[in-house]
């Protein structure tokens, strides 16, 4: 069992040892909800083989269920989606410096989180207030590169899986009688840890290592999350 | 002395009715005296307080908005201008703070007494139908010696004026004096007066608060002054003798005393084996001492000494005095005034005015020899006094003996001289005498109950040494006194006086009892309880509560004193108390802004408790819980019973949160009352809820702070700009629940949020307040 699978499984054990009596909000227990975070993402030149470096956004969404499970605890299990293409990528089956394009990848995952809401200020009910939450994940990611002569048919560059661990602080609100709103910033403990024993310059890869195309850190994340009550 | 009284009178009553601050608003005090027949006869031995009875008047079914919109179109062109905005924010606040009065619960109409003095009203005025008809009396349950008049009409008269009253021509000035404040509109202009003193400060060289406040009494005294004289005149011609309105200033000059000087001492304790040491009787006893020529700068009313001039020279003018002193009758008058006076001994017990309470009982024995009321009402007095004596906390319920005069001093020297344990006993035995004259008394059982486990819990080595049985000769028993008289003089002569009497002695006192017995000052109570060891059902109690407390350990009693403290698990995860039905009584909610200059927003507060109400309701259906309102805004001409259903509520929780006090455990006294409205509702549970949101801004202090840090870090310059603009908000959730069974509150929950409500918290807030009500 991995680091992160035992970390999950114990977030598991802690939501389910405690009571159920959350009220939710009047009584809806239920989340559905879509999370939009931005990623500052970087191409890493000693890794692409290509010698560009470059820096730009890469979104990912988040879908799934939460559930409350005690006045302050909420249990969430989400799928996770993104979608990215780099536009500073050189075609690795060709001599070096002669072909380049760019490359799409795709990754999918899992993702069971536990949020918290320390304060008993607003409400004292989960979903409401200021929150920490913990998270723990499983990807598994996809590329392909697209030559610039050639930008219909891509070339499969390998698949990726990996796991990360993240902490985030945020606050959440009813806005109307079932809308909830989430607004906040995660850290990925497995990017500072590399970045911390490494250097700032020793970025982690998410995407895809294999390919060795893509890098991007996963440090810091701005999310922005909607969600819809269940029950009347 | 009298100031004492009276701030103590006074501070106990501000407590629990806060628009007694109303007074600023130009009213005025006043007293006076009898009547016809009584309405209803009241059975003095098992007094009933006084209820409201027969229609529910027009202006207490009427919002306070409405009023106020009538009051203000009333007042046309003059609503404009400066002034016309100082006679609106009157007419604002009047109305609301009087409307809080009237449905206070303490309020009453329709009675025996509100009767009485509305004849002595219709009387003066019965040359002016008209003016009659716009001057409504209401009575006020305070024993503070008051008399208001509000620029609507409505006179409010206390219940301790009148049991203070020597004759009905008292009553009669002090309606006239009111009457003039109404017609001459005292109130209104004396807040236009005030209002412009403030705004123009400056300008009239008012440098400093005092400075204001000399000015603005200056007029409020010269307006007593014009009412005393013009009510005279009014007076004058009512047919009521005019020598006798100068009774009303001695009436004044006493009312922070009780209403008769009758010697009281421990004899009123004792008992053929139960006999007081000369100590405990003090001699001599202070002397009252009046003074009327005060220093009345800073006063809202003149002296007493200048206002009995006005008067005397009224009288001394009008020559011939061939009127009476009664006109409406002295039967009637007699029996308002004795209704009120046994309705001070409610007030006292509630204001935890337990000696207060046993004078009062005293001078009303002199009428009432055999009341079992009063005789339950000084038993009552007693657990109080015990109670506080035994938690350490005497000076709470206690009048300084050297803080007081005549004959009332007595009383208070006597429960000095008293230790904790004799108090005990003392209050244990007057409290099982009365029980056992009427055992179906649930309040009285659970008095006598809980002294004898007080006395079992802090005193249990003189437990073991009371005797059970009777001595066998009566000289033994002086002997014996004699010999305790001997012991206690040494006992004082040992230890110095300022420590025997202080609350830091009472460990000491109590280890020094321990330790021996019998040394013990005390045992001249030996036989203290003799009398009713005769009787199977106090020996009974009295071996059970043996037995109980040689199986109980210490820890137990201290436990039980906390279980009103939530542990930490119940509040982070909440209550569970499993209550199907409750009674929401009298939901609050007020909207404060401290930047306002009427900082209570009530029009806003007034719509916004609709909405609440609505939410409590919505939030309460959510949580299959079932829920009834009780409440006497609204209420239909009829419904009188609500109306005193109400009352009976709020001046329950009243009591219950005046004794509100963790070392404090009382048992609450109207127990009666609170047992009809279970049978009632058909639920002993009753829930008080409220909201109060309050927006102001940051301090100054911290404002400085803030701009200070903005100086000197410039990036933090527009946090420190916002700091300061943004006024802080504040919103308080409060849900009591309260067992009127157990006489307790079962779940008191305060709630403070950093910030104002929006609608969602506010649900949110509530539903959960209600799923720990309902959830098992």
């Amino acid at each position: 069992m991995n680091k992160a699978t035992a970390i999950s499984f114990l977030l598991l054990l802690t939501c389910l040892a405690l009571p159920a009596q959350g009220p939710g909000y009047l009584g809806r227990k239920s989340i559905i909800k879509i999370d939009g975070y931005g990623i500052l993402a970087s191409n890493d030149y000693r890794y692409n083989n290509a010698g560009i470096d470059g820096t730009w956004a890469l979104g990912r969404i988040n879908a799934g269920l939460e559930q409350i499970t005690s006045r302050r605890n909420v249990l969430g299990l989400m799928a996770e989606y993104a979608q990215a293409g780099n536009p500073y990528a050189f075609d690795i089956r060709a001599p070096q410096g002669t072909g380049y394009g760019s490359t799409k990848i795709r990754m999918f995952g899992f993702a069971l989180s536990l949020k918290r809401f320390p304060f008993l200020t607003a409400g004292r009910l989960a979903p409401i207030g200021p929150y920490f939450q913990v998270d723990a994940c499983v990807r598994y990611a996809t590329s392909k590169f697209y030559n610039d002569l050639r930008p219909t048919s891509g070339f499969p560059i390998g698949g990726h899986a990996h796991t990360g661990l993240g902490f985030s602080v945020g606050y959440e609100t009813i806005v109307k009688s079932h809308l909830v709103l989430d607004l906040g910033m995660r850290l990925g403990f497995s990017d500072m840890r590399r970045m911390l024993f490494n250097g700032v310059t020793q970025k982690e890869h998410i995407i895809n290592e294999d390919a060795g195309v893509l890098f991007t850190t996963d440090v810091f994340r701005l999310k922005l999350g909607i969600g819809w009550l269940l029950g009347k | 002395m009298i100031t004492a009284i009276s701030s103590r009178l006074q501070s106990n009553f501000r407590l629990r009715i806060p628009w007694l601050r109303i007074a600023w608003l130009g009213i005025l005090i006043i007293g006076a005296s009898l009547a016809p027949k009584p309405l209803i006869a009241q059975d003095y031995d098992h007094y009933q307080p006084l209820e409201c009875m027969g229609p529910i008047p027009e202006e207490l079914r009427t919002a306070a908005s409405k009023k106020y919109e009538r009051e203000l179109a009333a007042l046309g062109d003059s609503a404009q201008g400066k002034e016309g905005r100082a006679r609106d924010n009157f007419l604002l606040q009047s109305n609301f703070v009087l409307d809080d009065m009237l449905l206070s619960g303490r309020v009453v109409f329709g009675d025996p007494v509100s009767a009485y003095i509305t004849q002595v009203k219709d009387h003066i005025l019965r040359d002016q139908p008209e003016l009659q008809k716009v001057i409504r009396i209401y009575l006020v349950k305070s024993p503070v010696v008051n008399a208001f008049a509000t620029n609507s009409g409505v006179l409010l008269v206390n219940m301790g004026l009148i049991a203070h009253l020597k004759t009905e021509s008292e009553l009669a000035f002090v309606l006239c004096h009111e009457i003039q404040h109404y017609i001459h509109k005292h109130p209104i202009n004396n807040y236009v007066n005030s209002q412009n003193l403030k705004s123009n400060a400056r300008l009239l060289g008012l440098n400093n608060a005092e400075d204001y406040i000399a000015a603005r009494t200056r007029y409020s005294r010269t307006l007593e002054l014009d009412a005393d004289a013009t009510g005279f005149d009014l007076y004058s011609k009512s047919g009521y003798s005019l020598a006798a309105a100068e009774g009303v200033f001695e009436l004044l000059d006493y009312a922070d005393k009780p209403y008769d000087q009758v010697p009281w001492d421990a004899s009123a304790f004792e008992w053929e084996y139960l006999r007081f040491p000369a100590e405990f009787t003090k001699w001599p006893l202070d002397s009252i001492n009046i003074k009327e020529d005060d220093d009345d700068t800073l006063s809202t009313h003149p002296n007493i000494a200048r206002r009995r001039a006005v008067i005397a020279k009224r009288i001394a003018d009008a020559g011939q005095d061939d009127g009476q002193v009664f006109q409406v009758g002295v039967e009637a008058f007699l029996d308002a005034r004795k209704r009120c006076r046994f309705e001070l001994c409610e007030f006292m017990l509630s204001n935890h005015a337990y000696e207060e309470a046993i004078y009062n009982c005293h001078l009303l024995q002199t009428e009432e020899p055999e009341s079992h009321y009063l005789k339950k009402v000084i038993a009552e007095a007693l657990y109080g006094l015990s109670t506080y004596k035994n938690a350490r906390r005497f000076s709470d319920a206690h009048w300084d003996s050297d803080d007081v005069e005549g004959e009332f001093q007595q009383l208070a020297y006597f429960m000095e001289m008293s230790d904790r344990s004799c108090l005990n006993i003392v209050a244990l035995h007057e409290a099982w005498e009365a029980y056992l004259a009427d055992p179906t008394d649930p309040e009285l059982k659970s008095v006598a109950q809980e002294l004898m486990v007080q006395l079992f819990e802090k005193h249990r080595s003189t437990t073991e040494w009371l005797a059970h049985e009777k001595p066998a000769t009566i000289p033994s028993l002086i002997d014996s006194l004699l010999q305790a008289k001997q012991l206690v003089i040494q006992a004082r002569v040992q230890v110095p006086k300022e420590i025997v009497e202080g609350e830091e002695t009472d460990d000491e006192e109590e280890e020094a009892e321990e330790e021996d017995p019998k040394q013990d000052p005390n045992a001249f109570l030996e036989w203290a309880l003799t009398d009713l060891f005769q009787n199977e059902t106090f020996a009974e109690a009295w071996a059970k509560q043996a037995a109980e407390a040689a199986a109980i350990k210490d820890e137990v009693y201290i436990s039980a004193t906390k279980q009103h403290a939530l542990s930490r698990t119940e509040r982070l995860k909440g209550v569970h108390l499993g209550i199907d039905k409750i009674v929401l009584v009298q939901p609050i909610y007020k909207s404060v802004d401290m930047r306002d200059e009427i900082s209570v927003q009530y029009l806003a507060s007034e719509t916004a408790l609709e909405t609440y109400k609505e939410t409590l309701a919505q939030m309460a259906k959510r949580n299959d819980l079932q829920y009834e309102f009780l409440e006497n805004r609204n209420l239909e001409v009829g419904d009188v019973q609500e109306f005193n259903d109400v009352s009976t509520m709020l001046l329950w929780f009243s009591d219950h949160l005046n004794g509100d006090d963790e070392k404090v455990q009382l048992v609450n006294f109207k127990q009666e009352e609170a047992q009809a409205l279970i049978d009632r509702f058909g639920t002993k549970y009753f829930a008080w809820n409220a909201e109060i949101e309050v927006t102001e801004r940051l301090s100054r202090y911290n404002r400085t702070l803030w701009m200070m840090m903005g100086c000197a870090f410039i990036p933090v310059l527009p946090l420190a700009i916002y700091k300061n603009l943004k006024p802080q908000k504040r919103t308080l959730f409060v849900t009591m629940v309260f067992d009127l069974e157990k006489s307790e509150a079962i779940w008191e929950s305060y709630h403070v949020l950093k910030a104002n409500a929006s609608e969602t918290v506010t649900k949110a807030t509530i539903y959960d307040k209600f799923l720990q009500i309902k959830r098992k």
